[in-house]
């Protein structure tokens, strides 16, 4: 009895207890860091102190903020573009078998040219606004959601499809009530690689051009020797991938609170239910 | 039920166009798959059989011998290289109406708690509202001893129970033909015989024509009107033998000497042929 409730309160306290483990780690990276600058004393230009940066951060952060929104709004666009369009390609693709097997050679040839290496050509075509960002996040987030949830369509077990047969059920009704939730878990994982994915692509599209975004301040803090810029940019790129990969779980477990990773927690609640109801 | 009752009659006055013939003809049926290395290998060598509405036959016979591809041609899930199955007068050219099917496994969708995955068969073919369809599995919950389970997810039961939760799924539209493939193969010998009664009362009170395949002969025994014996590769009719044990036998294999005789001569047919194969062959007398 005292253990299953144990083990029911810790599932409330887990989140608490995971963000006290965070917030620790990052004192102490904080701390390591401003003493091997008081032991070390690198040039500001090489290892600034914590705290400069952290004064630089709090000092400049309208401005932060401000490259952040464009960097987010580049990301979220190339990252939900990617989603919608992997879905739809890995329909199309098991779906038309015929047609898959005439695309899968042309998806293949996209996937193995270095979307990084394209950016410059990219921005060529497309310009130095958002739209060439969007477009590499896009492209460098697209291949993992399609290869999940292409699996994840085809991995539905031969009863299963009989089973839909035997109830006479159409093609599309079969997609939205047996192969897309089956595939869920599948494009869910695609998700958390392609908005980490996404990050990197809109980066590198603000590296090779533009004048804003984050990508855009950390270049600017190099060719400037401004390292407490770059730092703030870098902090904020990493806080806002952590908030949108958080989101993504977020989304997930919500989603599909039945999957076999999100069932211990509920087994406990029914186990302490159990317990009560005797 | 209403939506029962609506498809019940339906299908009744189609069978009775049809009186005096087998509500199910197998006619010369013959089937062979290609396997990867491209070679034909036979699965069925001419099935000739006649069964009535509401009969419950079992097949029989050693891995291999094609009982499986039997049931899914009969359903019109597969088909058939030669021959044609006739069902309520009319040739099987596709998945067949009012069909119901179990499976070895349960194969409920994970993501539906236990009554939406009974439902499942009552939403997709367009069946009743959804109070209707409600009410109709809570009904059927209750029968197989599993009211109040509704709203859990199927991990959250047993293999036993999750088996009967894809029992009512099979029966809630009230089939004409319920194909069950070794339904109770993965349960433990308790659970089986619990399952075994809970079905024979459900067929009892439905009356669908069932043809069920096992490999336990006194499964089959106890449970069906007709044992059908197949055997070889590519698997033929070998035997057809009557249970005439009255019901309802409860599934009482050990205190019942008639269904031990009758599960006798079922496995003396089927004896001989057991060792020329490496097939699994449980007998529970």
């Amino acid at each position: 009895m005292t253990s299953t409730q144990d083990r029911n309160n810790l599932g409330w306290l887990a989140p608490a207890i995971s963000a006290v483990r965070i917030i620790a780690f990052v004192i102490a990276v904080a701390l390591i860091w401003e003493l091997a600058c008081v032991v070390l004393k690198p040039p500001d230009y090489l290892l600034p102190p914590m705290h400069s940066v952290l004064f630089y951060f709090s000092d400049q952060w309208p401005s932060l903020l401000k490259h952040t929104r464009v960097t987010a709004y580049e990301t979220l666009l190339g990252f939900s573009s990617a989603v919608v369009g992997g879905i739809a390609a890995a329909y199309v693709l098991q779906r038309f078998p015929r047609v898959a097997s005439l695309l899968w050679p042309s998806v293949l040839f996209a996937q193995i040219t270095p979307k990084v290496a394209i950016a410059p050509l990219l921005l060529l075509w497309l310009g130095f606004g958002i739209e060439s960002k969007v477009l590499i996040a896009f492209l460098i987030s697209f291949f993992p959601m399609l290869i999940n949830a292409n699996a994840g369509f085809g991995s539905i077990d031969e009863e299963t499809a009989e089973l839909a047969r035997s109830m006479r059920v159409r093609p599309w009704t079969y997609f939205v009530r047996f192969q897309f939730p089956h595939a869920l878990p599948r494009i869910f994982s695609g998700a958390r690689i392609a908005i980490n994915f996404s990050v990197v692509g809109a980066v590198v599209g603000e590296f090779v051009g533009s004048d804003q975004g984050l990508g855009n301040l950390v270049i600017l803090g190099a060719r400037l020797l401004n390292s407490p810029l770059m730092f703030s940019a870098i902090i904020m790129l990493m806080g806002m991938g952590a908030l949108f990969f958080y989101s993504v779980g977020m989304i997930e477990r919500w989603t599909i609170p039945w999957h076999v990773s999100y069932r211990r927690a509920s087994q406990a609640d029914n186990d302490a239910a159990a317990l009560h109801d005797a | 039920m209403n939506i029962a009752r609506e498809l019940s009659t339906v299908e009744n006055s189609a069978a009775a166009e049809h009186a005096g013939e087998a509500m199910l003809a197998i006619r010369g049926l013959q089937h062979r798959f290609t396997a990867r290395s491209g070679e034909i290998v036979p699965a069925l060598d001419t099935i000739n059989l006649d069964i009535n509405a509401g009969e419950f036959v079992a097949f029989v016979g050693i891995s291999g011998c094609g009982k499986t591809t039997l049931l899914k041609i009969v359903g019109g899930l597969t088909t058939p290289s030669q021959g044609e199955v006739i069902y309520k007068g009319q040739r099987v050219t596709g998945p067949i109406k009012d069909l119901g099917i179990v499976f070895q496994k349960p194969v409920l969708l994970e993501w539906r708690t236990v009554l939406r995955n009974i439902t499942l068969q009552l939403s997709m073919r367009g069946l009743g509202s959804a109070v209707e369809q409600r009410e109709r599995a809570e009904e059927l919950l209750e029968r197989v001893g599993l009211a109040g389970y509704g709203d859990r997810y199927p991990w959250e039961l047993s293999g036993g129970q999750q088996q009967r939760v894809s029992l009512c799924r099979a029966l809630i539209h009230n089939p004409g033909l319920l194909l069950m493939d070794e339904p109770f193969g993965a349960l433990d010998a308790l659970t089986r015989e619990q399952l075994q009664r809970d079905l024979e009362r459900m067929w009892l009170s439905q009356k669908p024509t069932v043809l069920f395949v096992t490999h336990d002969v006194g499964e089959a025994v106890c449970l069906a009107d007709r044992v059908v014996v197949l055997v070889g590769k590519p698997g033929a009719v070998f035997a057809d033998i009557r249970i005439g044990v009255a019901r309802a036998r409860g599934a009482d294999l050990l205190n019942n000497p008639q269904l031990q005789a009758y599960a006798k001569d079922v496995r003396a047919v089927l004896l001989p042929h057991e060792s020329k194969a490496d097939g699994v062959l449980t007998l529970t007398v």
